[in-house]
């Protein structure tokens, strides 16, 4: 039986803003566990999202390194499931913002993917 | 479109509800009810028709990258049902 | 008899120290002290009193505002701190808030005083207070029957005279049908014109919040101190706050009124649909001009709700599932029995089914059908709107097709859901409605609705309150007040 590889790689990049994506809280590295999660952060009755300008700057100029198609309209979608490290019982995502679709970036990871597959036959 | 107990039953696990054998019955009857009053809806024709997902013409509003908040943990772990170390406790997660 | 005063009034006897608030504050808590009417889940006596003693300093001081010292009735949806937040359910009932709602923090500087949280349908899921975990809400004029819902509490509160002004909130007319079975004046205004910040979130596209009480006067002076931007609200809208006490007394000679058909049809109750017409000919005989218009998609307001309420309100309750604060059920077993229980024994039986319905038509491969299609339906309803503004200022026509109901009466869902057929397109759109009462039936309240177009609070008020110059039905008590 012939096997075909099929790898995917799934890349999360912290970006490196003061305050967190959703709310004002510090994302500073190091300090007591739950001291830098506020009450928006924490889902509380009656909390919402207010979206970090930065985050959102910083997301684009990665787009525009790449050469990415930049989206004029995006929408966030939210994400439910239930885990306890999940307060709100939801994720809010942004899938629209740009589309890494034949960049350069997602055409150098192929030639990288041909490389190591062909090592490994 | 109607739902039978098994589906019913799906949905509860989705939603984090218990629906016992008993209620299951019951639940359906009372869901499926509320589903034929949607399904006025396949009446009305909308090709062509964007969605509303709100009511105002606007764009996400954006919030200047500023640490605005400050540690009130105490505050918040005060009112929660179980917590230990300064973390909220759960069973375990991970055996 | 103090209680019998209205916001303005006791705005008028503070300043001219002719009571203090800490008078006024005592006088209204022996009042709640003696209700049998189940409005209120918490009293917060000390609070008050302490409130009270502070706006008397301000008020000494000359350096209070036209609202210190009244006392007021909160809803239990708005978040207190220090001070139990249910929103009417067992799953909050542990819930002490650590912080204040926008809208609390506004009205306390204000200086005004919080008497308690009233008594509501669970997560504002309800048109009958009946769903609440704290025992159903009487209404005021006939102790058998509904006050209507959500803010069932807040609206009997106003018409027993056990708080001059009351929170409200509405999602799908829980602000103006609760009015109107209780013969009290409610608006809701444009959505975004009130902060949602620390309002617990039923359906976050359509909830607002919004005053209740014995005038549209009163409705004014309020809604200047309840409106305006919050920043940490993404939906508040950046809009100035007008004076909407200034242009009360301005002539509607002139003003274009819409009467829908398609809400004169079977399902309205003869006697209101009576009463309705009798009070639009109060607004022609003041110079207002009267015409027939259409919302050809009314009748899909019961099903495109429905939907996208309950998907909404999945999402939003996620959050309750007994890990950081709330009620948590005896000893879990396992991460999942936590949730499980948790949430069973947490949450009513209508919230259940909402969270359900939600559940399942945000699931794969329902999405389209339902939740995509009623966005869709709810574009088709705005735009009807949207056309009758274009030929007239104001829409009127009945709150409810039917008066206040017997409690225990309505056992079915889709037949509660049914009686909103007339309140609910006005929030699928965003716009601001008032429901101001307008005569009886059957010796019930009733209640007339103006809806307005976006933004047009003022005109609302405007011409509510030339109508209440006119008449009296909202000076009406209910025996033995």
């Amino acid at each position: 039986m012939a096997w075909e590889t099929v790898i995917g790689l799934e890349i999360h990049s912290q970006l490196s803003t003061k305050s967190k994506i959703f709310s004002g809280a510090s994302t500073a590295f190091g300090a007591e566990p739950n001291t830098q999660a506020c009450a928006v952060d924490l889902g509380l009755p009656g909390v919402l999202p207010v979206l970090n300008k930065e985050a959102v700057v910083m997301a684009l100029r990665f787009g525009l390194a790449v050469n990415a198609k930049i989206n004029q309209h995006s929408i966030f979608a939210r994400k439910n499931y239930f885990y306890p490290d999940l307060p709100k019982g939801m994720r809010k995502l942004i899938n629209t913002l740009f589309l890494l679709e034949k960049t350069i970036f997602i055409q150098t990871c192929l030639k990288v993917i041909r490389f190591l597959n062909s090592k490994f036959q | 479109m109607s739902l039978d107990k098994k589906q019913v039953k799906e949905i509860a696990q989705l939603a984090r509800l218990n629906i016992s054998d008993s209620e299951a019955q019951q639940t359906t009857a009372e869901l499926n009810n509320i589903l034929n009053l949607m399904a006025e809806l396949s009446e009305i024709g909308t090709d062509n028709v964007e969605p509303m997902a709100h009511p105002l013409d606007m764009s996400q509003r954006l919030r200047e990258d500023v640490v605005s908040e400050t540690d009130l943990s105490d505050d918040f772990q005060a009112i929660a049902p179980k917590t230990g170390k300064q973390h909220f406790l759960v069973p375990t997660v991970i055996e | 008899m103090m209680h019998k005063f209205s916001v303005s009034e006791l705005s008028n006897g503070l300043k001219n120290r002719d009571f203090s608030s800490i008078e006024l504050t005592q006088h209204y808590l022996k009042r709640i002290d003696r209700s049998d009417l189940n409005a209120f889940i918490t009293v917060t006596d000390e609070l008050a009193l302490s409130q009270a003693r502070a706006a008397d300093a301000k008020l000494a001081s000359g350096s209070g505002s036209v609202l210190t010292g009244i006392p007021y009735a909160h809803k239990d949806i708005f978040c207190t701190k220090g001070v139990k937040t249910s929103a009417g359910s067992k799953i909050l009932d542990p819930f002490i808030s650590p912080y204040d709602a926008t809208l609390t923090h506004k009205l306390n500087m204000e200086g005004m005083v919080m008497l308690g949280k009233t008594n509501m349908d669970e997560f504002a899921m309800g048109s009958s207070n009946e769903n609440s975990y704290y025992g159903p809400v009487k209404n005021p004029w006939d102790r058998k029957k509904v006050p209507g819902g959500s803010s069932g509490g807040s609206a009997a509160a106003v018409a027993a005279r056990l708080s001059a002004f009351a929170t409200g909130t509405d999602t799908g007319g829980s602000i103006r049908q609760p009015a109107s079975l209780c013969g009290i004046t409610g608006l809701k205004p444009t959505y975004g014109r009130i902060s949602r910040y620390g309002m617990i979130a039923y359906a976050s596209s359509l909830d607002q919040a919004g005053p209740i009480t014995q005038s549209a006067e009163d409705a004014a002076l309020v809604l200047n101190a309840m409106a305006g931007f919050d920043d940490k609200d993404s939906t508040s809208v950046n809009k100035d706050v007008p004076d909407y006490t200034e242009n009360l007394n301005n002539s509607i000679k002139g003003l274009k009124i819409g009467i829908p058909k398609e809400y004169f049809s079977e399902g309205l109750d003869d006697g209101i649909a009576k009463v309705i017409l009798q009070s639009i000919k109060e607004f022609e005989s003041m110079g207002a001009t009267v015409e027939e218009v259409s919302l050809p998609n009314s009748a899909y307001a019961v099903p495109t709700y429905y939907i996208v309420a309950p998907c909404e309100c999945s999402s939003n309750l996620s959050r309750l599932d007994g890990v950081r604060y709330g009620y948590r059920c005896d000893n879990p077993v396992d991460l999942n029995d936590l949730y499980l229980r948790s949430r069973s024994e947490g949450f009513g039986e209508e919230v259940k089914r909402r969270i359900m319905i939600g559940t399942y038509a945000l699931s794969a491969g329902y999405y389209d059908a339902y939740y995509l299609k009623a966005q869709k339906v709810r574009q088709l309803i705005s735009e009807d709107f949207k056309k009758v503004f274009q030929k007239v200022d104001v829409i009127m026509g009945p709150v409810s097709p039917t008066t206040a109901f017997e409690i225990g009466a309505i056992k079915d869902s889709v037949s509660m859901y049914l009686a909103d057929i007339y309140t609910l397109s006005v929030n699928l759109a965003g716009l601001p409605g008032i429901s101001i009462p307008v005569g009886f039936s059957n010796n019930l309240p009733v209640g007339l609705q103006m809806i307005g177009n976006y933004w047009s609070e003022e005109i609302l008020l405007n011409t509510a309150h030339l109508f209440q110059t006119q008449t009296d039905w909202h000076v009406r008590l209910p025996e033995n007040t």
